[in-house]
């Protein structure tokens, strides 16, 4: 028998995994950047609203492709073994925390804001990476056996938050001056030469890693791969990033078409991830025919 | 006691007998089967061998089912067999892709084809995640599962495994009884002899 792809998770599941990985990265760089210079993040916070709104978004996208959504909140029963039951909670643990920081911005309450600042931090990165290992945690699917991919999407969130927060032209300018082009540059290129690994691994690791391989290089997959990711979402992110680090008369154009396809490019990587996963054969012979 | 399942392949044929025999007692819906036969075959003419192989959900003792369900709403009862509760399952179907073995299906409600009546059984199955589950109501009933007993090759045999003079024991350890995708770690309960 030959392997056998999973058809239950995409196109949905890969945008929860997108909005909600970018928005956890967006407000985890918000604040890292930010630091907790309470003065200068009061100027313009509406950063985090972006993010509650992404992380908002990925969740009700999840609860619409659920079979019975009333039933979300029996999702956190399981936190000890699932990670979908632990994404669930670190999830509303994110919301929470971004929600208290907003307030805490908003009243001028400085130790409030630290405090709710520190747990988004943390939040944030336990959101960003939970799908990593929630896929790690299938056995049978070694595409996702490898441990890169609970380092590939805390990347990505992270780069698509930096990408985003360019993109709203917000970033604390204290804190980044003007890197932000370099910062998504140097983003982008990191994510791709791990994503190379984590792909061209799979050729090599099984034969449901070979098929899945095989699906985005020649088969129905290939247009979303080599357009979709390569073209727009790595190579075109690092042309308009350079452009824009170089200064010319449309950096700011640039900046923004940079920051779009590096957006472009993290979706890919989840919906490639979750479509060109395969189950390995069911083998009944153990010996070779005629032997 | 440890319920396990051993299906001849010398003896199966692929006659779809347990298949239909599984959906009528346990009344599946359009599209669902908890049971299934898949073919395989391997080599090249001359050297080609054939199976039919019954599918079905293994019972696994480490059951990565039952770790990945968000909800508990899979779990193993008293009788060590893995269920679902399907009161409390969301369909998430993340139990489906941990399955090494397509053992579990979404039912995506679809309507029964015209003239055909809806069963009560299915209903409750809705938007939910279906499974073999070894004909628990009939094993309380001291019967076998009804793919056992409707099998008119007698391919499958029944029984518990922790009894050594049992039949399952006996062809167990016998017969050298192997197991599907032993790499998953999974130990299933379903064991397969006459694979040559």
């Amino acid at each position: 028998m030959r392997p056998y792809p999973q058809k239950e998770w995409g196109l949905t599941v890969a945008l929860d995994f997108f909005l909600g990985g970018t928005g956890a990265g967006l407000i985890g760089v918000y604040v890292l950047a930010a630091g907790l210079m309470f003065d200068q993040m009061t100027e313009s916070f509406y950063p985090l609203f972006i993010g509650l709104a992404l992380l908002v978004m990925g969740l009700a996208i999840l609860m619409a492709d659920l079979g019975r959504p009333t039933n979300f909140w029996r999702m956190v029963k399981g936190y000890r073994t699932s990670w979908m039951a632990r994404g669930s909670i670190l999830n509303l643990a994110l919301l929470g925390s971004s929600a208290l920081l907003i307030l805490g911005l908003s009243l001028r309450n400085a130790s409030l804001a630290s405090v709710a600042a520190d747990a988004a931090l943390l939040a944030a990165a336990l959101v960003a990476t939970y799908p990593g290992l929630l896929l790690f945690s299938v056995r049978d699917i070694r595409l996702w056996r490898s441990p890169l991919i609970a380092i590939l999407m805390p990347a990505y969130s992270t780069s698509s938050g930096l990408a985003l927060l360019q993109l709203a032209g917000l970033s604390p300018s204290h804190a980044t001056g003007s890197l932000m082009p370099e910062l998504v540059w140097v983003a982008t290129a990191t994510t791709a030469v791990l994503s190379y690994a984590f792909f061209s691994n799979s050729r090599t690791s099984s034969k449901g890693g070979r098929e899945g391989y095989r699906l985005m290089t020649s088969g129905w997959l290939r247009r979303p791969f080599l357009l979709g990711f390569v073209a727009v979402g790595i190579v075109s992110t690092l042309l308009f990033e350079a452009g824009a680090i170089l200064g010319t008369a449309m950096a700011v154009q640039y900046g923004v078409m940079g920051s779009l396809s590096c957006l472009a490019g993290a979706f890919f990587f989840r919906y490639l991830t979750l479509k060109a996963a395969f189950h390995e054969p069911i083998r009944v012979f153990l010996e070779p025919a005629g032997s | 006691m440890k319920y396990a399942m051993v299906i001849d392949l010398d003896q199966c044929v692929g006659c779809e007998t347990c298949t239909i025999a599984c959906k009528l007692d346990n009344e599946t819906g359009v599209g669902i089967k908890w049971g299934r036969i898949i073919e395989a075959e391997e080599g090249t003419f001359p050297d080609v061998r054939r199976a039919f192989v019954p599918l079905l959900c293994m019972q696994c003792e480490d059951a990565q089912c039952i770790s990945v369900c968000p909800t508990g709403a899979s779990y193993r009862n008293s009788q060590g067999l893995v269920q679902i509760d399907y009161s409390k399952c969301v369909g998430c179907k993340y139990c489906i892709i941990a399955c090494p073995f397509m053992a579990r299906q979404f039912n995506d409600a679809r309507d029964p084809p015209l003239g055909v009546p809806r069963v009560a059984a299915g209903d409750s199955r809705k938007g939910v995640v279906e499974k073999c589950d070894f004909c628990s109501d009939r094993l309380a009933a001291g019967r076998e599962p009804v793919c056992v007993e409707s099998c008119p090759y007698e391919a499958r045999i029944f029984g518990d495994l922790d009894d050594a003079n049992s039949r399952v024991g006996k062809l167990v350890a016998g017969a050298g009884g192997v197991t599907l995708k032993p790499d998953a770690g999974s130990r299933p309960s379903v064991y397969y002899i006459g694979v040559r």
